[in-house]
């Protein structure tokens, strides 16, 4: 009997899948609740998304510096947002050298800008696992919500 | 020395080393000392002199090579024999000696070198010192004391050690892969921390292309690069479309998250391949949800759907209530 949860609490503390979908629906709940009549669907999804990017970051935790810098721009996004206008008018198409597609890489990865290559990749690794466990449960919870 | 072709190669070379040394021990005890001492300064005024640059070079030229000769011992033995036989004959004029068998092409120079010039210790040293130099810049990783020389009674065991140190370096290869410079590498501390940085950095690409599907085929830096790039861009637009999709949901999603806790979360718990059960935050998390339902619920009576969801609360409270006192008992 007492050795059960002891397996639970181990599984489920690795687990950034459980971690994230707690915070997501509790995020989404808050929102229905703070619902205001005016606010058409651009507005709506704009909150999901960011409900969606903050849980994960926040499921992650700080031990990473994407999940930091994320966290960092959800929270100071009325800041951000002039910064992030001017930065959409200025952008190129993909350059096809190496450089180019480090670049790239920098501006997809939230807080790399700052890193070095290494740990880029080190972030990029952790951040493509991330984002694909919170693909699969959105893609869960939307199935259960249209079922 | 044919008999003995199943010993190892470091084995044959000392033992033919032994050899060396006790047949060298027995021409100097049989030398005068006087006739020792002319020896030395004839053989050190001709080396330091004239002969010490081309010395040099042909050890740079054949020191890489010397491990390939060192095995065959033959040849180093007929050209000690040859070597012998001309300071038997030849005695007197030393000088000529010496220059004939630096002259001589002889394949394993080291070892002809040692034999014959050993007894000047500043000589030695200073080849030995060039030994030294290169094996260091060769493998930068062995360590030798540069007084060990100059002493007879010492000579055969430093030409031992330097033996034993070139195999040792031989048998430390696959260890220092990474900090290791291969011939013709520069071997500075900069390149040296740089090409690790490199491997580093490809480490992770290799972990970086298991983890996106489709990578392996690409070659190339540039093309993982690109694919890596692709995969994120399409994983954060299935993001957003999906956000899109709950945000169209959302009027509808009113009472669904209501019942979510209770009835859809182990179901949907059961999507994943892992078992996962929250810990022991997250019990308090959905008891605090799931008392905020009831208590909707309660005013939200008169909608028709509702009327699962307090069934299922009772059904479900139980489990999670001793869950939450084994979790008590586990952790208090």
């Amino acid at each position: 009997m007492a050795t059960t949860p002891r397996r639970y609490l181990r599984l489920s503390r690795r687990s950034i899948k459980t971690r994230f979908a707690y915070r997501f629906l509790r995020a989404l709940k808050k929102l229905n609740k703070q619902k205001k009549p005016n606010s058409n669907r651009v507005k709506q999804y704009h909150r999901v998304k960011l409900a969606a990017y903050a849980s994960m970051a926040s499921a992650v935790g700080s031990k990473r510096a994407w999940s930091r810098a994320l966290l960092w721009k959800i929270r100071n996004r009325g800041l951000t947002r002039t910064l992030v206008k001017k930065r959409v008018d200025e952008e190129n198409p993909r350059e096809e050298t190496g450089f180019g597609c480090t670049n790239e890489l920098r501006k997809l990865v939230p807080g790399g800008e700052v890193m070095n290559f290494y740990n880029l990749l080190d972030e990029t690794a952790d951040y493509i696992k991330c984002l694909s466990s919170q693909v699969q449960v959105m893609r869960n919870i939307l199935d259960l919500f249209s079922s | 020395m044919l008999s003995c072709g199943e010993m190892s190669v470091l084995e044959r070379q000392r033992a033919v080393l032994e050899r060396l040394y006790s047949q060298s021990k027995q021409q100097l005890s049989s030398l005068p000392l006087q006739n020792l001492a002319q020896f030395n300064n004839l053989i050190t005024e001709q080396m330091m002199g004239s002969l010490d640059v081309p010395i040099d070079q042909r050890m740079n030229e054949n020191f890489t090579n010397f491990n390939m000769f060192g095995r065959e011992h033959d040849k180093g033995i007929i050209g000690y024999g040859f070597t012998n036989n001309w300071q038997e004959t030849a005695r007197p004029t030393f000088s000529t000696v010496s220059n004939s068998s630096i002259t001589t092409v002889s394949p394993p120079p080291e070892k002809e070198i040692d034999t014959i010039v050993a007894p000047r210790g500043n000589v030695v040293s200073t080849k030995k010192r060039k030994a030294e130099q290169f094996s260091e810049e060769e493998d930068c990783k062995i360590k030798r004391p540069q007084s060990e020389i100059s002493e007879k009674s010492q000579r055969a065991a430093s030409g031992n050690n330097s033996k034993e140190n070139s195999k040792t370096s031989e048998v430390q290869k696959p260890d220092y892969i990474h900090v290791r410079a291969r011939r013709g590498q520069a071997t500075d501390s900069h390149s040296l921390a740089e090409r690790a940085r490199r491997e580093k950095i490809s480490k992770k690409m290799k972990y970086l292309q298991d983890l996106v599907p489709g990578c392996n085929k690409v070659t190339g830096k540039a093309g993982m690069l690109d694919e890596i790039i692709n995969y994120v861009q399409s994983l954060q637009k299935q993001v957003e479309f999906l956000s899109m999709k709950l945000a169209t949901l959302n009027p509808r999603l009113d009472l669904n998250t209501d019942n979510f806790f209770t009835k859809d979360f182990p179901s949907y718990m059961s999507n994943f391949p892992t078992i996962d059960v929250p810990t022991f935050s997250e019990y308090n998390l959905i008891q605090h949800q799931q008392m905020l339902p009831q208590r909707r619920e309660n005013c939200l009576m008169s909608f028709p759907e509702a009327d699962s969801s307090p069934i299922t609360v009772v059904q479900q409270q139980p489990n999670f209530e001793t869950d939450l006192q084994s979790l008590f008992q586990c952790q208090l």
